[in-house]
């Protein structure tokens, strides 16, 4: 009986030890969401999935290093990090689009601090928009009508390089090739009026598709897209 | 009682056991102190051979896959077909920042200008070499991260508190390739003239490393305009296009200094009657090898020995269970040109688009530039004697083809057991087979033995050679606007390849220029190089697929897609009584491993400098695109 007993001593301190630990040396895990949309005039900005970024930076903890946070292809994003101040800023070049510069000293870089859940549309001026996307299918082929307007005019204008329909199988559609298989050149003679259509490859199985056209800016690497819409046969 | 007794014991020791200064203040046995090291002319070499151990090549003959990305051939390898599956590279890659190196070689340079041991003549040489090396180092260095501080002094911590005076900012991309031209315009005439110097740094080797950077430098002054993304406002990246002639011109001095034997009997090596197997023993004839300038060397039964051939031997009757890892893509091999100097797909169907039966398994490769049997063990060829068995299956008359899983499988074909698959493959998705329908040539070892792990490889990694002088020579004075000075080198390198059609003054374009690069330093680890500094990188790697018309398109093309590696086929015919009968066929593949295509990012044209760099040195910008 006394052996019991100082078995049952150790193992109540063991299972103390293991419930208690953790909550001494661990820290508490982020737990304010930060979302919303990279936004022109209100509509969100269509990109690549995952492929245009900003970073959040919170000053004051030693060792800077950025938060990097991922666009989805709708333009809208999302992180769970920590309360606190921060600064949102794009790299250069970051995505088909220029940042607002909100005044002379701090550039185009947003402070905005945390305590809570948070929604934040960032405004950004894109170089074209894709607009009045209307997407049929007939038979095998999907034609794509839409406009694309140019936003950025004047020394800063750059010119449409192509346009091309993308079809996939899954939601993500885009440029990248995982994520297309198939798509279609239009012709960029009259920008205001662009169709172009392209094929369903034979080994589709589903009987859906999603498309979305995407505008290829000259001397800029993502592209900017219409909304992915999905076709039913 | 006990008590007083230890006590007088510890007494005892503590009085008695440390009046010996003799016993403690001994020489360390595993520290040479500063005075020592740097006196005797043997210890200040075995420093130096430590720096020269830490030189930093982009490819070498150490890491298989360094020497082979860029779709230039598939890998072969389960634990590499990641790189065929993925779409992009990070912004960090093949970033280096390895200041410690630079303070070793600052810290020696010291040591041996300060030294009053060693013999003039020997503290001459040393510090050149030392002072090569530190120029390499910043040559490679400003190859991958644009402009960085330019740390010639060892620096030392005064323990203030304040750090600032230790921060340096980038220079610019410019001064840093300067710093290399003229550091090798001042060491050249330290250095031996001494053609089998090829370890050690030697004339040759300076002026081959001021000929290379001086043409990076231009290209990038030149064809760094065509994408301002990738530059810097302060010049940390990009060089101003005014620059380019001055470089170009810098370039094509030095390499004809190399080429008239300025630096010792340097020529192209043309030791052996088969023209392929002289190109391919350029990489591992190290008997008095003219070609060679300056090399990372090996030795068997010492700890400096790779495992090239171990790991890339064809597969079949191998001296190890592995090999056949780097197989050389259709992309690449494709693109030697006919002997007539003529671009032309391997001829694999005819005009009507059935396909041709050729006798013998190896005829579709013949008559081609030598070099590609150099370079490439095409199915047909040997190695140590051994010819390869690379064939895909049995095509037989209906169409249907009959193939294995496993190497050299035996199946049931009209009523008869014959092998339908290679010892070598391809077969989809096994490694260590040639799934590509090739294997690498180039730096395997012929010596027995070489494919063991007991005994391994000696071959040597050129780094410098006289074939790229020439090129590089070419290409600067084509830039120039020299067009027949430069056809006058294109030819010397072609002839040596069998060649017979010779290129004319008007013959000569960058394309031109860029292929020839292409395909005679392949997996040298330039290829890479050439392709940023031209600024056509994210135009060769742009994210698409390529298609099967179009692999066979634009053979020459400097920008002709590169995003995947395609391989080609052998097929027997089985088909009794017809004139093909056990004829081969061949078909273009891509390995079913290849699931995506590679894109290169604005951002990946220098690497992104590490984040601790820029919080520890505020100076310092980041690079463009990151």
């Amino acid at each position: 009986m006394k052996t019991l007993k100082f078995k049952y001593y150790w193992i109540c301190l063991c299972v103390c030890g293991i419930f208690t630990s953790c909550g001494v040396d661990n820290f508490d895990e982020p737990d304010t969401f930060f979302s919303g949309r990279v936004v022109y005039e209100g509509e969100p900005v269509q990109v690549r999935h995952g492929e245009v970024r900003f970073q959040l930076w919170q000053p004051g903890y030693g060792d800077p290093g950025p938060i990097e946070v991922p666009l989805n292809q709708d333009g809208s994003f999302s992180i769970k990090t920590f309360h606190g101040d921060y600064k949102l800023v794009f790299v250069n070049n970051a995505g088909p689009f220029q940042t607002e510069i909100i005044n002379e000293e701090q550039r185009d870089t947003i402070f905005f601090t945390l305590n809570g859940e948070k929604t934040l549309d960032v405004d950004v001026k894109p170089y074209f928009m894709v607009e009045n996307t209307e997407f049929s299918l007939s038979g095998n082929t999907v034609n794509a009508r839409c406009s694309i307007r140019q936003i950025i005019t004047g020394e800063e204008a750059r010119e449409v390089e192509r346009v091309t329909l993308y079809l996939n199988n899954t939601a993500f559609v885009s440029d990248n090739d995982l994520e297309n298989y198939a798509n279609a050149n239009a012709d960029t003679a009259d920008l205001n009026a662009i169709e172009v259509s392209a094929e369903i490859p034979d080994d589709n199985t589903r009987n859906y598709v999603f498309a979305r056209i995407g505008v290829k800016i000259s001397g800029v690497e993502s592209l900017i897209f219409s909304p992915v819409e999905k076709l039913e046969f | 009682m006990k008590k007083y007794i230890y006590t007088l014991i510890a007494l005892t020791l503590w009085l008695g056991g440390c009046n010996d200064d003799d016993f403690l203040n001994r020489e360390p046995t595993q520290i040479i102190p500063t005075d020592k090291a740097y006196n005797s002319p043997e210890l200040t070499l075995s420093i130096l051979a430590d720096l020269y151990n830490r030189y930093y090549d982009f490819g070498t003959v150490e890491s298989w896959q360094s020497l082979s990305g860029f779709n230039m051939a598939f890998w072969s390898d389960n634990g590499s077909y990641g790189a065929f599956q993925n779409n992009r590279w990070g912004y960090g890659d093949w970033r280096t920042w390895d200041y410690g190196y630079i303070r070793d070689i600052n810290i020696f340079i010291q040591g041996v200008t300060d030294s009053e041991g060693l013999e003039e003549e020997d503290k001459t040489r040393f510090i050149a070499e030392a002072r090569f090396l530190r120029a390499s180092y910043y040559f490679t260095m400003v190859k991958r991260m644009g402009g960085v501080p330019l740390i010639l002094e060892p620096m030392e911590y005064d323990y203030s508190g304040d750090p600032t005076y230790l921060q340096h900012p980038r220079e610019t991309e410019a001064a840093i390739y300067d710093f290399v031209i003229a550091e090798a315009e001042e060491i050249m005439e330290m250095l031996p003239d001494d053609v089998n110097s090829k370890s050690r740094a030697s004339m040759g080797a300076a002026l081959a490393m001021q000929c290379r950077a001086a043409l990076y430098a231009g290209s990038i002054a030149k064809y760094g305009s065509t994408i301002p993304q990738v530059s810097l406002p302060g010049g940390e990246v990009g060089i101003p296009a005014d620059r380019a002639n001055g470089y170009y011109t810098a370039a094509l001095q030095a390499a004809q200094r190399i080429i008239d034997g300025e630096a010792g009997a340097y020529a192209l090596y043309q030791k052996k009657p088969d023209l392929a197997d002289n190109f391919a023993s350029i990489f591992y004839d190290k008997a008095s090898n003219p070609e060679a300038i300056f090399v990372e060397d090996y030795k068997l039964q010492t700890g400096k020995r790779h495992g090239f051939t171990i790991s890339n031997q064809p597969r079949f009757g191998a001296e190890e269970e592995e090999g056949g890892r780097i197989n050389p893509s259709l992309n690449f091999v494709q693109s030697f040109e006919t002997l007539e100097g003529e671009f032309a797909p391997l001829p694999n169907k005819d005009a009507s688009g059935a396909y041709i039966a050729y006798d013998n398994i190896g005829d579709i490769f013949e008559n081609r530039d030598a070099r590609l049997q150099g370079t490439v063990i095409v199915p047909g060829s040997s190695f140590k004697g051994r010819e390869v068995d690379i064939f895909a299956g049995i095509q037989m008359p209906d169409g249907s083809v009959i193939s294995g899983d496993s190497r050299g499988q035996s199946k049931d074909v009209d009523g008869t057991s014959v092998q339908v698959v290679g010892f070598d493959g391809p077969i989809d998705g096994l490694e260590h087979v040639a799934q590509s329908g090739f294997y690498i040539r180039k730096y395997q070892d012929p010596k027995d033995g070489s494919g063991q792990r007991g005994v391994m490889s000696d071959v040597w990694f050129i780094r410098y050679r006289f074939g790229e002088v020439l090129l590089n020579a070419a290409e600067a004075a084509f830039e120039l606007g020299q067009s027949d000075v430069a056809a006058d080198y294109m030819n010397r390198v072609r002839e040596r390849a069998g060649i017979t059609v010779p290129l004319t003054p008007g013959d000569i374009t960058f394309d031109r220029i860029a292929h020839e690069r292409y395909v005679e330093l392949a997996f040298e680890g330039l290829y890479f190089f050439d392709l940023k500094r031209w600024r056509i990188a994210h135009l060769v790697m742009d994210g698409s697929e390529i298609t099967e018309s179009g692999i066979t398109q634009n053979i020459g093309s400097a920008t002709k897609r590169q995003t995947q590696p395609y391989g080609i086929w052998p097929y027997k015919v089985y088909n009794p009584g017809n004139a093909d009968h056990e004829k081969y066929i061949y078909k273009i593949v891509r390995p079913s491993r290849v699931t995506a295509s590679d894109r290169f990012r604005f951002g990946n044209y220098y690497s992104e400098i590490a984040q601790d760099v820029l919080n520890n040195n505020p100076k310092i910008v980041k690079n463009p695109n990151h």
